[in-house]
């Protein structure tokens, strides 16, 4: 048997029921974007604060990296190592040095400065590393001139030098003395020069 | 018509309407005033019959059918009725005894009902009061088979019920009446006297067997009947006091009972599922009254639920607010501290990390990319000096990425002009930063004796092989190429021409660069 439904007798229960309903959307929606206004103000507050973080935690890296390193940059910098190459003064070094060393002549040939490349070196980001190529010939009264003038300009000018090629030929016959006077060697070497510099 | 209010096990109120008709108007406003409060139908009327059947143990629709077979048969036109299984019993095939109950005139409810419906009150059941009373006997715990329980509702009618272990098998309501006269108790002792003969004469009881009468009576009555009762020994009689009942069963009632109707209207008031003669159609406002009940839970449930999840979020919104602040704070801190940092800072022009990186690469420079031939032309010098007769012409030293590389002039660094492998060489095409010697010899006053030459060369290579000091080591030219892949000129004979010998020695040497060296 069916049933009628009586609406009517009903009808407090549904008021009561679809008023619950809107109150409860109402609630819900309220407070959820409550929350997500709220959520928005902490992720922004925590982004701004990981910015900032980020910022001293950066200054504070950059003042124990100048502690560390300030003293050997400002040296290197003297020296000429970082910044412009200095071709005067290598001339002038050249020069001193020879006064002690009298050797007969030594020529030089500057050639124009390039990239500095090795197997297995990565330039650091930021900075430039550049060569002048050096050719020097001379004569020798002896081998250990050679190497004593090396010494001597690397020492003089306090940067940094490499050595890529040396050659050291005998002037006369194997068989005949040395000339204690005069020179008994020739020697060609290439040098480079480097110097360092901010991109 | 009684209404009783019930609130518990407290009775609050009960009304008495006549079956006229301002009786039914008072009862349609007294239902009214109750604002859809569900009602229990509590009948105990002379029109009930009761009979017990026996029918084939059966289960579903074929059950049904054979209850409505006995419907028709026993209570044919009654619009109220009702089955209820008593017992299975097991003979040669399965029986069940059923009880079958039904109002025979319908038109004693139907004013009554008539006004519910009216009314909207929503009709939980129509409860069969003998019926109802089964489960205050089994409460009685009996040792005998039969039990006789005797109550009046009513002061014009005297109900007895009879029960066999435990189940209904027959009631009867006989009018009485000397309730308020001094017979009482000799027309109680008759009437049931005469339903012992009726159990009797139906076999329902044997002569001989004794059964248990329990009486409710009021306080006025006690005593007689007590009295009386005594006088007759066929039955045990056990004669209850309704006050009495009504206290032991923890019921409380505004003043003293003359009637039982309290008992039996409480033991209804606590069965809510309860229904004997009601139809879906009688129950339609005790349904809808559920789905009342169901929507107001409903509403209740979402508005708890709703509340606590905004709740939950509220407090979740709360708790971001407040950490929002207390980050914005430490945020400030930080600001300050890095403030104070940068302006007591050495001001510098360059970021302090290419200033690392300039100190780290010139250190790396230093420790691996700086090379010297000092050391080198020495160490070859070293073995050289062995031989005394061996003078060296020409020193070639230069460092280069690849192990066999011939010369200085063909050195490229860097990874596109990588140059091919020497040809004739024994020295691999390694890839790595190399200090390489080509060194140029003569022997000295050399006689033309190659065999020893040669064999000086071989001593040289030798020494210098095991000597640790090198990676490779090569011989590239010899006094004389005797080598099966080299040509070979000369000339030998006494009328050849005297010249100068000359055993001439070329050597390469490798080794490989690294930060300890």
């Amino acid at each position: 048997m069916k049933i009628e439904i009586d609406w009517f007798y009903l009808r407090k229960p549904l008021i009561i029921c679809s008023i619950g309903l809107v109150i409860a959307v109402i609630m819900m929606l309220a407070s959820t974007k409550y929350e997500t206004a709220q959520q928005d103000q902490y992720q922004q507050s925590l982004s701004t604060l990981n910015t900032t973080h980020q910022k001293y935690s950066n200054i504070i890296k950059d003042i124990d990296l100048l502690e560390q390193y300030r003293t050997q940059y400002t040296r290197y910098k003297a020296s000429g190592l970082v910044g412009v190459e200095r071709r005067l003064s290598w001339v002038e070094s050249l020069e001193s040095t020879n006064e002690v060393l009298k050797l007969p002549t030594i020529n030089y040939n500057l050639l124009p400065q390039e990239e500095f490349k090795r197997p297995g070196f990565k330039v650091k980001s930021g900075i430039d590393i550049r060569g002048s190529i050096m050719d020097l010939k001379m004569d020798l009264l002896h081998e250990g001139d050679l190497f004593t003038l090396i010494k001597d300009i690397k020492l003089s000018i306090d940067s940094l030098l490499t050595v890529e090629s040396c050659s050291i030929t005998r002037r006369g016959s194997v068989s005949s003395s040395l000339n204690t006077q005069n020179a008994n060697l020739n020697s060609e070497c290439r040098l480079r020069w480097l110097t360092i510099d901010v991109k | 018509m009684v209404a009783q209010v019930w609130f518990g096990n407290k009775l609050e109120s009960d009304v008495y309407f006549e079956p006229d008709e301002q009786g039914l108007d008072l009862f349609s406003d007294y239902l009214r005033s109750f604002r859809n409060e569900p009602v229990r139908l509590l009948v105990d009327l002379i029109e009930e019959e009761f009979r017990l059947i026996k029918i084939p143990f059966l289960r579903g629709s074929d059950r049904q059918s054979i209850i409505t077979r006995n419907y028709t048969k026993y209570f044919r036109h009654a619009k109220y009725r009702f089955a209820t299984s008593q017992s299975v019993e097991k003979k040669k095939r399965k029986e069940e005894k059923l009880l079958l109950i039904g109002l025979t005139n319908d038109n004693l409810l139907e004013p009554w009902l008539k006004i519910i419906e009216e009314t909207r009150t929503p009709l939980s059941g129509i409860i069969s009061l003998p019926l109802l009373s089964e489960d205050y006997t089994q409460s009685l715990k009996s040792d005998s088979k039969t039990v006789i329980l005797v109550s009046q509702q009513v002061p014009s009618n005297l109900r007895q019920s009879v029960f066999v272990d435990g189940h209904l098998i027959l009631s009867r309501l006989v009018p009485i009446a000397s309730f308020y006269q001094s017979e009482y108790a000799n027309d109680v002792v008759q009437d049931i006297e005469s339903t012992q003969r009726y159990l009797i004469s139906q076999r329902i009881v044997e002569r001989s067997e004794l059964v248990q009468v329990h009486i409710l009576t009021n306080k006025r009555h006690f005593d007689k009947l007590t009295i009386r009762c005594a006088e007759t020994k066929t039955f045990d009689f056990k004669i209850l006091e309704i006050d009495q009942v009504l206290e032991n069963q923890k019921i409380q009632v505004p003043e003293d009972q003359d009637l039982s109707s309290a008992l039996f209207c409480h033991l209804a008031t606590k069965k809510t599922r309860l229904n004997h003669y009601a139809q879906p159609k009688e129950k339609k406002y005790y349904h809808h009254h559920l789905a009342s009940l169901a929507l107001k839970f409903c509403s209740v449930v979402i508005l708890t639920v709703s509340f606590g999840l905004a709740i939950n979020s509220g407090i979740k919104g709360w708790l971001y607010q407040s950490t929002a602040i207390d980050t914005a704070l430490i945020e400030q801190k930080y600001k300050a501290k890095y403030k104070q940092l940068n302006e007591s800072r050495i001001d510098s022009s360059l970021p302090a990390n290419s200033m690392q990186h300039i100190v780290q690469t010139v250190d790396l420079i230093q420790k691996k990319y700086l090379n010297d031939p000092e050391q080198m032309l020495t160490l070859v010098s070293q073995d050289i000096s062995i031989f005394s007769d061996l003078r060296v012409k020409k020193m070639d030293w230069f460092v280069s990425n690849y192990a066999d590389t011939k010369e200085a002039n063909a050195v490229v660094w860097g990874k596109k002009s990588r140059p091919v492998k020497a040809e004739n060489s024994k020295i691999p095409h390694t890839n790595g930063l190399f200090e390489i010697a080509v060194v140029e010899a003569e022997f000295l006053n050399f006689d033309g004796n190659y065999r020893y030459a040669l064999s000086a060369v071989d001593d040289l290579e030798k020494a210098m092989s095991q000597s640790g000091k090198y990676a490779y080591v090569e011989i590239i030219k010899r006094p004389l190429d005797i080598e099966p892949e080299n040509s070979l000129t000369g000339g030998v004979g006494k009328n050849r021409v005297n010249t100068n010998k000359v055993a001439l020695l070329a050597f390469r040497v490798v080794r490989e660069v690294n930060s300890e060296n």
